[in-house]
């Protein structure tokens, strides 16, 4: 655990003294809410399910660019090669990065929550604030091993498109963006299936009050192991001769 | 002795490219051996095979009798990289108390940090620091582990000669204090200074180990400098055609011939200037009083570990 921290803190003062990225990352989600959604959060209960989608929507992209993208990036910087023949596990790096990313995802989702509140008759009490915070920092974990899958498997120029292309499908299925039964019916049908979806249920049942339904968490945990699998299999095919 | 690296049969390849072939090396506890070749010899792939960041087709490593695979090898053992990059926006001493935290019994950041002139840096970000100073801090790094074993590649490539002296008394130090070090380099004068034992990687083979001492033995040949007038004898003539000696004296044993490294002709001074390598340079001196040919110039120069490698490399030593 101790060597998770150091990780943690490493990535922690990489991240933080990037002033562009940590604006650019933390401000996405809560301008892409004013530009799109909040016409749309007419109502208390409008904008309490837009808030529980964008705060998922957030986590997301932070989870999708720090696992993915950055460590496609990474294989080819020496430093992060030289770090795996440390005495450090695999776990300890992995825990670390992902307690930086949820550090970071947080601090996204607090923006928003100030944007949300400020633009919306938004009305959740501080407690479901705090659960949806902690529901959505255990549930990123499925798409941790995703983007994990792209990062050891893509280089670092097609990582970015990859991942774009995945977190933004996997956004607009999952009826982060434009509430499910707005989708076309076809899309409707999917996006049942989507682990985007299955992610935001719970988050409503946070943010809205919505029945919580053993379905959703269910469907999440079933992603969570095909991604995971996905992800050890990306392992084993990225670190055959090298370890990356 | 214990052995501090043990590297038997090893083989690597990607896909049809044999990058090692059956290599074996050991190293003893408290010595320095270098590990020498060309760019794409197989010494930084046998670096990452020790570190365990590439995985050999065949074979195994063993740290301190421990599989190189192990977690326990793991804290038996640092490394300097052979590309001195960090993260951004890190700190000096971040970095150097990261690696701290990560072993058993390291040495303070403070007192590495002056060892290694960077006790003013500590402050600063490590990749805004000039080339030499990112590959002070690498060295650092692997010191400040305290590890038994020390893996060094090309440590001292684009260092200016005072840090180059701070590294290598660095090296000796802990050598002789029981450290044990592999280093690879492409610098023989380095290996010569610092190294107990070396080997000569070619084409992912070593085709020459053993003690310094031992080798200069076994390839005992010197160099030999001497001009000489045109007129010269038949053999050669072989050597450089715009001789007009026409007096072919056979004098000079073909075999001599085997030996010779290069010759030129200077018009200016009308001399011919002659480099051979030979095991015995006395008989071929002999031969030239005895001839009574008319040399200047002469030098009988130790060969050097560079020399000597490429001529084991060419197969030229006989």
């Amino acid at each position: 655990m101790n060597n998770a921290m150091l990780i943690f803190k490493m990535k922690l003062f990489e991240l933080l003294r990037q002033p562009s990225y940590v604006v650019g990352t933390m401000v996405f989600p809560s301008l892409f809410f004013l530009f799109f959604a909040q016409p749309n959060a007419k109502t208390p209960q409008a904008a309490n399910l837009l808030m529980g989608s964008f705060a998922a929507y957030a986590f997301l992209g932070i989870i999708f660019f720090q696992f993915g993208v950055d460590l496609a990036n990474e294989k080819s910087r020496p430093w992060f090669r030289y770090q795996k023949s440390l005495p450090i596990s695999e776990g300890s790096i992995f825990f670390g990065r992902i307690l930086a990313a949820l550090v970071f995802a947080f601090l996204t989702e607090v923006l928003l929550i100030i944007v949300i509140n400020i633009s919306t008759e938004v009305d959740i009490s501080f407690l479901s604030y705090l659960r949806l915070s902690l529901y959505l920092c255990a549930a990123s974990l499925p798409f941790a091993f995703l983007a994990i899958s792209i990062g050891k498997l893509c280089t670092a120029k097609s990582a970015l498109p990859i991942s774009n292309m995945i977190y933004l499908s996997l956004s607009f299925l999952g009826g982060l963006w434009i509430p499910p039964n707005a989708l076309p019916e076809s899309i409707q049908r999917i996006s049942e299936w989507m682990p985007t979806r299955y992610f935001v249920e719970t988050a409503w049942h946070f943010s809205v009050g919505f029945d919580f339904q053993w379905k959703s968490l269910i469907g999440l945990l079933a992603w969570g192991i095909l991604f995971l699998f996905l992800s050890l299999i990306a392992s084993k095919i990225s670190g055959r001769k090298i370890r990356l | 002795m214990n052995k501090a690296l043990d590297i038997k049969n090893v083989h690597l390849s990607f896909s049809e490219k044999q990058v090692l072939r059956d290599l074996n090396l050991s190293i003893d506890e408290g010595s320095c051996h270098a590990l020498l070749g060309p760019n794409g010899a197989g010494k930084t792939s046998t670096i990452s095979i020790v570190l365990d960041l590439m995985q050999a087709d065949s074979g195994f490593v063993k740290i301190f009798d421990k599989d190189s695979h192990s977690v326990e090898s793991r804290f038996l053992r640092a490394s300097t990289p052979q590309d001195a990059d960090f993260v951004d926006n890190i700190r000096v001493i971040e970095i150097l108390n990261f690696i701290k935290h990560l072993y058993n019994s390291p040495i303070s950041t403070l007192e590495i940090s002056e060892r290694f002139q960077l006790a003013k840096l500590l402050k600063s970000p490590a990749q805004k620091m000039s080339g030499g100073q990112k590959r002070l801090l690498s060295i650092a790094a692997a010191f400040i582990s305290n590890a038994k074993l020390l893996l060094l590649d090309e440590p001292t490539s684009g260092l200016d000669l005072e840090a180059k002296e701070v590294v290598w008394n660095e090296i000796r130090d802990f050598t002789r204090d029981g450290g044990s070090v592999l280093l690879t380099t492409h610098h023989m004068d380095e290996a010569e200074a610092l190294s107990d034992t070396v080997s000569f990687l070619h084409e992912g083979r070593r085709i020459a180990h053993g003690k310094l001492e031992e080798l200069k033995k076994t390839y005992h040949h010197k160099n030999i400098y001497f001009s000489c007038e045109t007129k010269l004898p038949a053999n050669f003539q072989k050597i450089s055609p715009s001789n007009d000696s026409s007096a072919a004296c056979g004098l000079l044993k073909h075999e001599f011939l085997d030996h010779l490294l290069s010759s030129e002709y200077n018009p200016k001074t009308n001399r011919h200037h002659f480099q051979y390598l030979t095991a015995e340079p006395e008989s071929f001196i002999e031969l030239l009083f005895k001839e009574e040919i008319r040399f200047n110039d002469l030098v009988v120069k130790e060969t050097s570990l560079e020399e000597m490698f490429h001529k084991i490399q060419d197969g030229s030593f006989r």
